[in-house]
């Protein structure tokens, strides 16, 4: 058997039978990912490694209770590790500052032409995101890679929650219509795919 | 309630910043309704995305050896779960011993040769089963241990718990003031030449600390294991005071 050609959903079959193999297929599909997301969130090497460590440790003690009619694989594996993230950066109790996370924003987006290994993907997420008005990218970067409630957000932001809630749907509206469209920057199957 | 339309709230639920008691009013509503279910899916489907724009970074390749090391030496809940469902599905005489054999035809004297048998061989395996109870025992208890004494001869202790093949190793630290501010202790461990960095942690107010220690190598391989007092955020190499070391 070629574990490298079976579909995610196939590997974690295998990982409930306790296969070391495939954990191994799914770690090098998606180790980048969920590390890279864990150091964004985390910045600090050892803690990234270990939420990524974590995250494929639950998968392999919790695989035969994955449902695939409730998420991906991807997503499952991103959610534990972001959920750890978060954990960390709230026991620490340091929480990058809205401005920093903006900065590392702007830092990245500036890197857009430099991102020339294929990952058509990032470039088109990233120009979705900067087509948003920036108090609504603001909140969304605040509580997806920041970890923030939306509470936490209306405290930093000094804004009413209402205000925050509203901005986070819209920015999550347009980012759905941004990269579903047809004929925008990207196509809903195109999505599915990631 | 479940019949009032939630997509309001779906943006928090999917980022899982919702009460418990508005994350199951979502649910019960979920369950019924396409649309709102749809506009979560794709809700999700933008979530996933969000990811893939961090600037992407590997891994070392020491993790991906350490976790596939670590979940082999799990115990395999799920399989032994599998046999027992097995087990449990074979059909089994519903008559007692003593009905079977007075159902049976067998003379009494071959029935009484039976049972003395079945003492025997009980009593064999409740032996075995004594052995190997003593074997898993002295197994599980087979922990190796590196105790850390304080360098400047204060209260600062502390011990290195790992397994016989040093797959897992944790540090706990007694004694150990909190880190200054800007700072942080960073476990090093060395063999001959090579230094490598175990991790950081902090301690608690009562001085009190743990920290699982990840390294390239299994950690019985290494001679010496210490703690410094470093920058936040670590050093490459160890740059702080001493706190903590195993003997020579």
């Amino acid at each position: 058997m070629n574990i490298s050609s079976l579909e995610d959903e196939a590997l974690i079959s295998l990982i409930a039978r306790k296969q070391v193999e495939a954990l191994g297929e799914l770690y090098d599909r998606y180790s980048r990912l969920v590390f890279s997301l864990a150091l964004y969130m985390v910045d600090d090497q050892p803690a990234a490694e270990e939420i990524t460590q974590d995250a494929f440790t639950r998968l392999w003690v919790q695989a035969d209770s994955y449902r695939p009619e409730q998420a991906k694989v991807k997503t499952w594996l991103v959610t534990i590790a972001r959920n750890r993230a978060i954990d960390e950066l709230r026991r620490r109790k340091v929480r990058p500052t809205s401005a920093l996370l903006e900065e590392v924003w702007e830092t990245s987006s500036n890197n857009l032409e430099e991102m020339v290994d294929g990952r058509a993907q990032s470039v088109r997420v990233r120009a979705a995101l900067s087509t948003l008005p920036s108090e609504q990218r603001q909140v969304m970067v605040m509580a997806y890679f920041g970890g923030y409630s939306q509470a936490e957000i209306s405290t930093e932001l000094a804004m009413p929650l209402g205000t925050v809630k509203t901005r986070m749907r819209l920015a999550m509206q347009k980012l759905r219509q941004l990269l579903t469209s047809e004929n925008g920057t990207g196509k809903s199957n195109s999505m599915e795919k990631a | 309630m479940s019949n009032e339309h939630v997509i309001e709230v779906i943006p928090a639920y999917v980022l899982d910043d919702i009460s418990e008691e508005e994350r199951a009013r979502v649910q019960t509503h979920l369950a019924i309704c396409n649309l709102c279910r749809e506009e979560m899916r794709v809700f999700q489907l933008v979530l996933d995305e969000l990811p893939e724009i961090v600037p992407q970074v590997t891994p070392t390749p020491a993790l991906r050896v350490h976790l596939l090391r670590s979940v082999a030496s799990l115990p395999q809940e799920t399989v032994s779960r599998g046999r027992s469902s097995i087990r449990s599905a074979i059909p089994w005489p519903r008559l007692s011993f003593w009905q079977f054999l007075q159902g049976s035809r067998i003379p009494a004297w071959v029935g009484l040769g039976l049972i003395l048998l079945l003492a025997i061989s009980n009593l064999l395996l409740w032996q075995q089963v004594t052995g190997l109870r003593a074997e898993i025992a002295s197994a599980e208890t087979d922990m190796i241990v590196h105790p850390l004494h304080a360098v400047d001869g204060g209260l600062a202790t502390g011990l290195v718990v790992m397994d016989p093949h040093g797959i897992y190793g944790t540090i706990i630290v007694d004694a150990v003031p909190s880190s200054p501010e800007g700072q942080q202790y960073q476990v090093w461990l060395s063999r001959g030449e090579t230094i490598e960095t175990g991790g950081l942690f902090t301690t608690w107010d009562n001085g009190y600390g743990a920290k699982v220690i990840y390294a390239p190598e299994p950690l019985n391989v290494y001679e010496r294991i210490w703690v410094t007092i470093e920058p936040e955020g670590g050093s490459e190499h160890p740059t702080g005071k001493v706190v903590l070391q195993t003997l020579p």
